[in-house]
């Protein structure tokens, strides 16, 4: 599978529905924790993540290989992200009795998707820092995008998107210091 | 919080519902669309057949000359009604005047068609102008000045003409006729049609004429008026009024008789009553061309006096 796209184009243009699962399988967890750093709710990201593949099943848009596929999906997630905060007041508080659940549901799919314990430490570390850090991280480290595909999906330019990711690391490892985790400087 | 498992099964579910949904949506749009068009599309040809004159090609002509008519100062028949009035005025109870633009018009053919017809037809019904008969053999008004008689006429001279457009007698087409080549439509190589105003009355201020010569005859001045106005663009309604070495003739066979042989004369004529509290008398009525009164036939023996019917 060519980072997913030849399987969306078995869907889109022959109607196979197994080119559809297959994108969902290989995507969705990805896009699910890139949406969290969004909306800060994994459930709402979940919801959004089964949006962003409703939305390419049924619209079947077309993807014109401008850039990988993985970039134009995460791009519609943030698009739906970003419409649905516009409808609702931003609530990244949860009510307390569903607190432990949301950290463990959150904590399952970490799990499944980042396998390495040090990247999980590091995730959860990232939590801490502001949406626009997260994702920036989010998108460089855990989903090995360029720059330029990041600043892509975030909607930004480059030499801004650098910026953040500056910003956003010297944040990290002040997060780091304050829980006492361990780090290579680089 | 789902699996990748429940949430492709969601999503399927999903899918499926968008999908009938918008297949049921486009079933209705096109059901509507499809009792919409044929009737949009008759309405459509219906407004272009009425607007291109399709159905009503008579229609058009008889429109035009009416317009004409109205632009050079004429009154259409709404002064059918004046007429009634000028008669019943001087005391010549004419019935069914109103419809006199019909019964004339309906009359005046039967006597051209068969001018025996004049002279043998019912004479119990003498109410009306269009049974044209005389309820006894001689009840012929006693003789009258001439004179007076046409000032009474001046005086009631109405002040604008009536113009009557001859129109062509509508008859129902049927299948065989269409078949056949009888439409009522015209043919691709034929000409359409003329249609004449017939002219009634014109205003005039006098209308009083000498009684001309014996073997001649004259108009009245609307007459003259009308006929320099119009000259052969209109037919004109008139009455002779017929005189002999005794003075006028109400004689109703003299007049069937003289009305006859002006029929045979090629002109459309016709005898007609007016009732009275005296009784009944009669008079000739004429549907003339331009030429037909220019050269009149008249007989060597009586003389006439053309005037408009509705002078």
């Amino acid at each position: 599978m060519d980072n997913g796209a030849s399987s969306y184009r078995r869907f889109r243009d022959n109607g196979d529905v197994t080119g559809f699962d297959e994108i969902v399988m290989e995507y969705s967890d990805g896009l699910m924790l890139y949406l969290t750093s969004i909306v800060g709710n994994i459930w709402t990201a979940e919801e959004l993540t089964e949006e962003t593949f409703f939305l390419l099943g049924t619209k079947k848009p077309k993807f014109k290989e401008k850039c990988s596929f993985k970039t134009w999906l995460y791009t519609i997630g943030r698009n739906i992200a970003f419409n649905y905060l516009k409808k609702t007041a931003r609530q990244s508080t949860v009510p307390i009795e569903n607190a432990p659940e949301l950290i463990s549901d959150e904590a399952a799919v970490e799990d499944a998707y980042i396998k390495k314990e040090q990247q999980i430490a590091v995730h959860r570390a990232m939590r801490k820092l502001k949406p626009e850090y997260q994702q920036v991280l989010w998108l460089i480290y855990f989903e090995g995008l360029s720059n330029k595909e990041a600043a892509k999906v975030m909607r930004k330019s480059v030499r801004s998107t650098e910026s953040i990711l500056y910003r956003a690391k010297k944040s990290l490892r002040s997060q780091f210091e304050m829980e006492g985790i361990d780090y290579e400087k680089t | 919080m789902k699996k990748r498992e429940e949430m492709l099964r969601d999503l399927h579910r999903r899918m499926d519902e968008y999908e009938s949904e918008r297949r049921m949506k486009r079933a209705k749009v096109t059901k509507v669309a499809a009792s919409v068009t044929p009737v949009c599309a008759a309405a459509v040809v219906g407004v272009g057949l009425w607007k291109g004159g399709v159905l009503t090609p008579h229609n058009d002509q008889l429109i035009s000359s009416t317009v004409e008519s109205t632009a050079s100062d004429v009154i259409l028949s709404a002064d059918n009604d004046t007429s009634a009035d000028k008669h019943s005025t001087n005391n010549k109870t004419t019935n069914n005047r109103n419809d006199e633009s019909a019964t004339s018009d309906a009359a005046i053919p039967r006597a051209t068609e068969n001018s025996e017809s004049v002279i043998e037809g019912s004479k119990t019904d003498n109410t009306s102008v269009e049974a044209n008969m005389p309820t006894a053999d001689d009840k012929s008004m006693p003789a009258s000045d001439n004179n007076a008689n046409t000032n009474n006429e001046s005086q009631r001279a109405t002040e604008a003409p009536v113009v009557q457009t001859e129109a062509p007698v509508q008859q129902a087409t049927t299948a065989n006729d269409v078949q056949n080549g009888n439409s009522p439509f015209l043919k691709d190589d034929e000409e359409p049609p003329t249609y004449l105003n017939l002219i009634t009355s014109y205003p005039s201020g006098e209308d009083s004429m000498a009684v001309p010569p014996i073997g001649n005859y004259g108009f009245a001045h609307s007459l003259y008026l009308a006929m320099e106005d119009y000259k052969d663009t209109a037919n004109y309604l008139v009455i002779a009024d017929v005189f002999s070495e005794n003075g006028q003739v109400f004689n109703y066979d003299d007049l069937t008789a003289e009305a006859a042989r002006l029929s045979n004369n090629g002109y459309t004529a016709a005898v007609e009553t007016v009732n009275n509290q005296s009784g009944s008398y009669y008079f000739i009525s004429l549907n003339v061309t331009y030429e037909q009164l220019q050269s009149f036939v008249a007989r060597s023996d009586y003389a006439y006096a053309l005037r408009l019917y509705n002078n």
